[in-house]
């Protein structure tokens, strides 16, 4: 009976952390996405998919390098903060990178890099972006990449991600055409 | 229909006075308890399959990413799969404690609805994540099931589960210092396999963990290469030795090769071993190379292969000691004598050649001694491994077509010929 008492306390404590682990994933997400500030990022999506979860679009950002002078101390950490501020046009700018935590600003996020190239003015570095994936109903995710892609030979049309930033951490919100959410795109297109 | 036919027997038997009445209820008894063994056993795979199979279908439902739904709602449905197998495990461990078939399958089904839901997640929430972290925190949380449900099936997925981080996380990286973490992992369902070693050794869970366990080190062992890549050669050569040893304990000897999977890994990857290094190609790349000492001794490499060369060195002394093992089984030694040839190779070229003999009197004696104790299976062993040597160097020799065709031609009549006197024999040994 003991040790029955005993597993039982086992397995609830188990459950409990089985339970707490996806709950703080949201809850963590929630806060960054009600309380960050919204950035607009430029972008080019396509389409893979995820064995686990369905299929979703990369997001490939325009604004996805920076260029470190020669006399900025870098020690190839391999996670970094960026700092964004908006431009003239709305869109978010990388305003600098760091490896220590900024002061003075809410406004920045973890982030990896996959290479760098080093010249004369010094060593460009390209950024992986922690919220590069969107994902879609399955059926929609082609559609979306079309529908991007037009949108992309067409000059005229603009396309960007809403990220939520706040003190490290960031939340993809959607993905807009010309201010209208991807979603909302595609099920256009497919009732064409 | 079996067991109608088997009544019929015992019935006829008894009227011809061949057994007695009280044979004739022994007989029933044996075939009604069999049957209902039988029966068990089947509601045991059954529930396990179809608790995997509500698991995966649902975790395919969930990646159509129902996106006309609220996030809201699709957070809420993600949690149901998860809050249910919870549900039922804790009916499972308070009402039905003893039944294999409910905690199989409610672990079952409870260790893929934490991955489903974490997956949902991420989805919901467009979280990057990587598949490391993802595998890691799934077999974390899932990791109390196998003891707190006794669940052979959950320690099964977890080693799947566990071995797929290593190679996702080991291999092909720049940093794989993530990838030693599987190693305390690995560790921490060996008390299970344990536990199924003592509590039911003839079980079917025992013989697929004796399988998944050293397939599982066979792909790990490598990510701990590092700087001297070379060293893993010795490493995974005194690991088959371990492994081949370990098939010759009491507990594995005289079951068959499809239950003895320590001496099947053991034999093939030393086999395997051989004839990747019986090219000339690793050598002469290793050869004049400068290492420093220092470094070396401190490598992972250097010291796994230390440490899995004094375990097969451990169990070879206890085994010969014994007389459990005689030097009819050369695949019980060939990681001793592997060891000072892998280390001359950096200083003399001589070593590719001593490989080469070496496939080669490990092939003949193969034959020879299948062929003094009659075992077929073990002659035509030991010729495809001279077989499978002379076509490694068909790749690297330059010899003429004629050549080459009559070696094939002369192994083929080998072939035929060992085969053709032992069944020869045997039939003489019949008469």
């Amino acid at each position: 009976m003991k040790s029955k008492n005993l597993l039982l306390s086992l397995f609830l404590l188990s459950a409990a952390v089985q339970l707490y682990v996806p709950a703080q994933m949201i809850l963590s997400k929630e806060d960054v996405l009600k309380t960050g500030k919204e950035f607009r990022f430029k972008t080019r999506p396509i389409d893979p998919n995820d064995p686990f979860r369905g299929k979703y679009i990369t997001l490939f950002f325009e604004e996805n390098s920076f260029l470190l002078d020669r006399t900025a101390e870098w020690k190839n950490p391999s996670e970094f903060y960026v700092v964004v501020v908006e431009d003239a046009f709305g869109f978010a700018q990388i305003a600098y990178v760091t490896e220590e935590e900024p002061a003075g600003t809410q406004d920045y996020f973890l982030a990896s890099t996959s290479s760098s190239i080093s010249n004369e003015q010094g060593t460009t570095l390209f950024i992986d972006f922690p919220f590069s994936k969107y994902f879609m109903e399955e059926s929609k995710a082609q559609e979306a990449e079309v529908a991007v892609w037009e949108s992309h030979s067409d000059s005229t049309q603009s396309t960007y991600a809403v990220v939520a930033v706040k003190e490290g951490d960031s939340a993809l919100k959607n993905v807009f055409i010309n201010g209208t959410p991807i979603n909302k795109v595609v099920q256009e297109r497919m009732k064409q | 229909m079996v067991k109608m036919r088997i009544e019929k027997d015992v019935d006829q038997l008894l009227e011809a006075g061949v057994i007695s009445e009280e044979t004739a209820v022994k007989i029933r008894d044996y075939y009604t308890q069999k049957k209902d063994g039988s029966a068990g056993r089947l509601f045991v795979i059954f529930g396990i399959l179809g608790a995997v199979l509500v698991g995966l279908g649902i975790l395919l439902i969930v990646a159509h990413n129902w996106d006309e739904l609220s996030k809201q709602t699709r957070t809420f449905l993600a949690f149901i799969p998860l809050v249910a197998s919870q549900g039922i495990c804790g009916y499972v461990l308070v009402r039905r404690p003893e039944s294999t078939a409910w905690r199989e399958g409610g672990a079952s089904f409870l260790f893929l609805a934490v991955g489903t839901c974490m997956a949902l997640v991420s989805q919901i929430y467009n979280i990057l994540g990587n598949l490391n972290d993802y595998l890691f925190t799934w077999m974390l949380l899932c990791l109390p099931l196998i003891y707190v449900l006794k669940s052979s099936m959950s320690s099964l997925f977890y080693i799947l589960g566990i071995s797929a981080y290593v190679i996702s996380s080991g291999y092909g990286g720049s940093t794989n210092t993530e990838s030693f973490f599987y190693w305390p992992m690995l560790l921490a369902v060996l008390p299970h396999y344990y536990f199924l070693y003592k509590s039911s050794p003839k079980s079917n869970f025992l013989t697929i963990h004796s399988w998944f366990l050293p397939l599982s080190l066979l792909f790990s062992l490598g990510t701990l290469s590092d700087q001297f890549g070379y060293f893993m050669f010795w490493a995974y050569s005194s690991m088959f030795g371990l492994f081949f040893l370990i098939g010759r304990l009491t507990f594995f000897r005289e079951r068959t090769l499809r239950n003895n999977s320590y001496l099947v890994i053991g034999s093939l990857g030393t086999t395997y071993i051989l004839l990747h290094l019986s090219f000339s190609d690793f050598w002469n790349s290793m050869y004049g190379q400068s290492i420093l000492l220092r470094d070396l001794l401190i490598s992972p490499e250097f010291i796994v292969s230390t440490l899995l060369s004094f375990a097969a060195c451990f169990l070879l002394v206890r085994l010969v000691r014994n007389r459990m093992i005689d030097f009819k089984e050369p695949f019980g030694f060939i990681f001793l004598i592997f060891i000072p040839v892998f280390i001359m190779g950096f200083w003399f070229p001589i070593s590719v050649i001593l490989i080469n003999l070496l496939v080669l009197l490990l092939g003949i004696f193969i034959v020879r001694s299948g062929a003094k104790s009659d075992n077929l299976g073990q002659v035509n062993f030991g010729l495809i491994i001279i077989a499978l040597l002379i076509m490694c160097r068909f790749f690297d020799a330059d010899l003429s077509f004629v050549v080459r065709g009559v070696l094939f031609v002369l192994l083929g009549l080998a072939f035929f010929v060992a085969n053709h006197r032992i069944l020869k024999k045997r039939k003489t040994n019949e008469k």
